[in-house]
């Protein structure tokens, strides 16, 4: 059995980003000053999108469908009798698309049930390819293993729990032209019924609008998002395929691309619909796999920062956003250092106190938490600001989207403005720690 | 290499939004100091305010003891030292939350008009004391203020919070008791000459009956009147 865990020469990154962290820590002291820098550093992201989103409304459009019809294969994959395939099967089946496209499931030999469908082909694989034990990346895996039996232009890839809407296809295509590798499609939740999957709709509904579409017409989108993307399969096969050493292929693949000169695009009407995590504690573990994959990749393509050939995405969008995540993750350890030093230095001293003096009349002082006078605090004046441009950052989004906030989301909404993005956070700095000492990678 | 049938985005827009952040940035970072200021600014007023009562109260005093109608003069000075006392309480807590969230530190100027007011007070209750014979027991606390954000401070404030449960529990104790609270400060000449006319080495400490307690349980030991 394999165990897989951080790579060396990659834990001496993570050691660099840790001390990043400490640094900022320790030795930066944090004054009102420095936080409306830091302040200032985050909207700028969100103004220029804004202001593109503004002046290029047309970047979310899908190019026009190609005269010559490429063809295609749509691709799923299915193992250990997963019969919830067939329904995402019934949903390939009504693609719109001019020609006749193959549609291939690749098993373990365990979904006979397939073989009554019609028009579905089965590419069977060695069962130990969907080897948890043996394969770090189990879908990098058999997708490069399935996609050597294709030989079609584009490939439609599918996860086994998405349902593509019926245009997916129609309008995918037009944009996987030129030096296109990957299109990603807009993803949205098909399980919103509990707390944290509508935690999830609302992010995806977010993030599969506006910011991708910023990043794509920036030629700077850095993620394939495998539940649903169209590939130029001679691309695909050009770069080598998904990595099976990373267990984020979707974003490994995309920075691939773009280090071999391709580009990652976005089309936000192109619609399909996952299910996500139903639990806390699964959300949490995909988050972890998402940022532990993430980071990783971050490392692998170092070269890229700064890189002037790259033009947007390696002088702007790479630093930027791996800069504002670092910043963002030091300063969270910095709230959640400095309150856990006064919760435990003060309770160290009560009890020197108690022991002292044999009884004790002091207490952690509460009056630093809750002004005694009700004064608008300058922090709340810029976390107002900020709040103020999330928002609207968001419902432009969301209008982009046309998603509309029912009385059902409130909560989950509000949670999702103040919590989740430092939920998120906590996670990234569990991602960085475990890779740091080498836990093990998991699913 | 990139090639895309739509226009590709304008490198104006990053120029236009770094300029629209900026302007946002200087009209939040000049919004929050000239809010300081505001809330600065009323707090002097406020302070400056106290200390014309204060300095209303000396010549009232000697207006009492000239006045054709007798009033009870002890009386009536107490009662206005009490409120003044009280306010200037209050207005320390305030100027504490406004240093807190401040962008530029002060010149510590209202600070230092607390100090003097409490000092002056201070002189007006012993005075109160001598010539009406109240009987008050008035402490002075010297409070310590170790730098920001560090483990002293932390400890500091623990023993701080101690010391001013102790003080709460005594003046439940004897309620003829007066605190008055200063910093552990010696760049003010009165309140350095306090310092050394006390013999006080370190804080947090407190004089009561011209005697120097560094340790808690001594307060036990005193009495009321």
């Amino acid at each position: 059995m394999m165990v897989y865990k951080t790579p060396y020469n990659y834990r001496f990154f993570y050691l660099i980003i840790f001390l990043i962290i400490l640094f900022f820590t320790f030795a930066i002291k944090l004054n009102v000053f420095f936080t409306i820098v830091i302040f200032l550093i985050f909207i700028y992201f969100v103004v220029c999108s804004i202001l593109i989103s503004h002046k290029y409304s047309d970047f979310a459009e899908p190019e026009p469908f190609p005269k010559k019809v490429p063809t295609v294969t749509v691709v799923t994959y299915a193992f250990n009798n997963f019969k919830p395939i067939l329904e995402t099967i019934d949903h390939i089946k009504k693609l719109e698309y001019p020609i006749p496209f193959d549609i291939c499931v690749i098993t373990d030999g365990t979904c006979d049930f397939l073989n009554k469908v019609k028009g579905v082909k089965q590419i069977k694989l060695p069962k130990e390819y969907f080897d948890k034990t043996k394969y770090l990346n189990v879908k990098a895996k058999i997708m490069n293993e399935g996609l050597k039996q294709i030989h079609t232009d584009n490939v439609l890839s599918i996860d086994g729990d998405t349902i593509p809407s019926p245009d997916v296809l129609m309008k995918l295509t037009g944009t996987l032209k030129d030096n296109v590798g990957i299109v990603v499609a807009g993803l949205d939740v098909n399980n919103s019924n509990n707390f944290i999957e509508k935690v999830q709709q609302i992010e995806y509904k977010f993030s599969f609008s506006l910011p991708r579409v910023v990043l794509s017409s920036l030629n700077s989108l850095d993620l394939g998002s495998g539940g649903c993307n169209l590939m130029s399969k001679k691309l695909f096969d050009e770069v080598g395929g998904y990595d099976e050493e990373n267990i984020t292929e979707d974003k490994e693949i995309a920075y691939k691309l773009i280090s071999a000169g391709y580009l990652v695009k976005f089309v936000p009407s192109a619609k399909a619909s996952t299910i996500v995590p139903s639990t806390f504690k699964s959300f949490f573990k995909q988050r972890l796999r998402w940022m532990r994959g993430g980071f990783d990749v971050s490392i692998k393509y170092l070269s890229l920062l700064f890189d002037k050939s790259k033009k947007t995405f390696g002088l702007f969008v790479l630093p930027y956003s791996f800069g504002t995540l670092i910043l963002t993750i030091s300063l969270v350890f910095k709230v959640i250092y400095n309150v856990l030093k006064y919760v435990f230095v003060s309770l160290y001293y009560f009890l020197v106190n108690l022991f002292t003096y044999g009884y004790s009349f002091s207490s952690i002082d509460f009056s630093r938490v809750i002004p005694k006078h009700f004064f608008i605090d300058s922090f709340f004046l810029l976390l107002l600001i900020s709040v103020i441009f999330s928002l609207y950052y968001i419902l432009l989004s969301f209008g982009h989207n046309d998603f509309k906030l029912t009385k059902g989301y409130l909560i989950p909404f509000i949670y999702f403005i103040f919590i989740h993005g430092f939920v998120i956070i906590i996670i990234g700095i569990v991602s960085i720690i475990y890779s740091l000492f080498g836990v093990k990678y998991s699913w | 290499m990139v090639t895309n049938t739509k226009k590709s985005v304008s490198t104006n827009i990053y120029l236009a939004a770094a300029i629209v952040v900026l302007i946002i940035g200087l009209i939040v970072f000049f919004g929050v100091l000239e809010y300081d200021r505001y809330k600065r600014n009323n707090l002097e007023d406020e302070f400056k305010l106290l200390n014309q009562q204060i300095l209303l109260d000396d010549l009232y005093s000697s207006y009492l003891k000239t006045a054709a109608t007798p009033i009870d003069a002890c009386n009536v000075l107490e009662k206005q030292a009490n409120a003044e006392f009280a306010l200037n309480r209050e207005l320390l807590d305030k100027l504490k939350v406004i240093e807190k969230d401040a962008v530029v530190k002060t010149d510590n100027y209202i600070k230092y008009m607390y100090v003097l007011t409490n000092i002056k007070l201070w002189i007006n209750y012993t005075n109160l004391n001598i010539d009406c014979n109240h009987g008050k027991k008035i402490i002075l606390y010297f409070y310590p203020e170790p730098p920001e954000a560090t483990v002293e401070e932390i400890k500091s404030n623990q023993l701080t919070r101690l010391f001013e449960n102790k003080l709460a529990e005594f003046s439940k104790r004897c309620p003829n008791t007066v605190v008055f609270a200063l910093p552990y400060l010696t760049d003010i000449p009165i309140l350095n000459q306090l310092i050394i006319e006390n013999n006080v080495v370190t804080s947090p400490a407190l004089v009561v009956d011209n005697n120097t307690i560094y340790d808690l349980r001594e307060l036990d030991d005193v009495n009321c009147s």
